[in-house]
């Protein structure tokens, strides 16, 4: 793996390759994503890069009509509503993410993130 | 309340939330006069005392907690405001909790004891958080009725816990009151602080 700094600039330029990168704690095994120079389970220092399979459940999301400043400069409204969750990925932690491709019409199904490309837009906003 | 249930009139914001479970916007101000014990009654002659009070802190993304249907702040900063009065949830005669939205209030009373986990939703629909209840929760309206001035809602609390424990309360006064606490959150749950009031 590349030598890149644990930061969340480093998490976008991976995004933008299409692989969803975390760091882990040398000492506990815990994953931080995004990845973070700093254990924040046991404040160890010595962390490495790992890639994550982007797959995972959902864990609770919301259907937003009235959002962020920053969604509805992208277009999205109350006529055309975006979904956000937050997923449990297979390794572990929890990300959140805007979940593309999801039935809003049916906004109490649960359903399983089986494809990465469904991640591909964690974190760009707050 | 029939236009609760008029779509045009409570549209839904962030499913499952509607219009009237988010507290507004709001402008306004609040004010307590802080003072040692000792020199208390030179100013008032119905003080209250802080007997106990609590902060606690959390992860700010939701992702980052373990539990979403619980504020862990809220869990230990209430943990050390009972402990320093020596009182138990129980004791508490009523309270003002930061529902910022409808679920807020409910996770609120859980988080502070008053319910055990996934009771909140029902001793409020049941009525036991009403003024007239056994356990009344936000007689000022709260944040969603009364209106949420981000920098004045904590102290808001304060007031309106002074004006019922001193009865000034007027239409909202409720029985009783020598004990009372407010509950505040501050950034989605990532610091929470938590006092408690007595009336002596």
């Amino acid at each position: 793996m590349e030598e890149r700094e644990f930061t969340a600039a480093s998490f976008y330029r991976f995004l933008d390759r299409k692989k969803l990168m975390g760091s882990r704690c040398k000492q506990c095994g815990a994953i931080m994503v995004p990845p973070r120079p700093l254990c924040g389970q046991c404040i160890g220092d010595e962390m490495e890069w790992v890639q994550l399979s982007g797959q995972g459940k959902l864990v609770s999301y919301s259907v937003v009509r009235v959002g962020t400043t920053y969604y509805e400069a992208k277009g999205y409204s109350r006529d055309n509503p975006y979904c956000w969750g937050v997923v449990q990925l297979d390794e572990g932690p929890r990300i959140s993410a805007l979940l593309l491709g999801a039935d809003l019409s049916r906004p109490d199904s649960r359903r399983e993130i089986r494809s990465p490309s469904d991640l591909h837009e964690a974190f760009c906003s707050g | 309340m029939e236009f609760l249930k008029d779509p045009s009139a409570n549209p839904i914001v962030a499913w499952p939330m509607k219009l009237f479970d988010c507290s507004p916007i709001t402008d306004g101000a609040a004010c307590a006069i802080l003072v040692a014990e000792e020199i208390a009654r030179n100013f008032t002659d119905t003080p209250i005392y802080i007997i106990g009070t609590g902060q606690a802190s959390d992860a700010q993304a939701l992702h980052g907690r373990k539990d979403m249907t619980s504020l862990k702040a809220a869990q230990l900063a209430a943990e050390q405001a009972y402990g320093m009065a020596g009182v138990t949830p129980e004791d508490i005669q009523l309270a003002e909790v930061h529902d910022c939205f409808t679920i807020a209030e409910v996770l609120a009373t859980e988080d502070l004891g008053f319910f055990k986990p996934g009771v909140g939703p029902k001793a409020a629909q049941e009525g036991r958080t009403a003024r007239d209840g056994d356990k009344p929760i936000n007689t000022s309206g709260g944040l969603k009725a009364k209106g949420h001035p981000v920098g004045a809602t904590g102290v808001g609390q304060v007031v309106e816990i002074w004006e019922q424990m001193t009865g000034h309360a007027a239409q909202r006064q409720v029985p009783g009151g020598n004990l009372a606490l407010t509950h505040n959150v501050g950034a989605s749950g990532s610091t929470v602080t938590v006092h408690i009031f007595e009336r002596r």
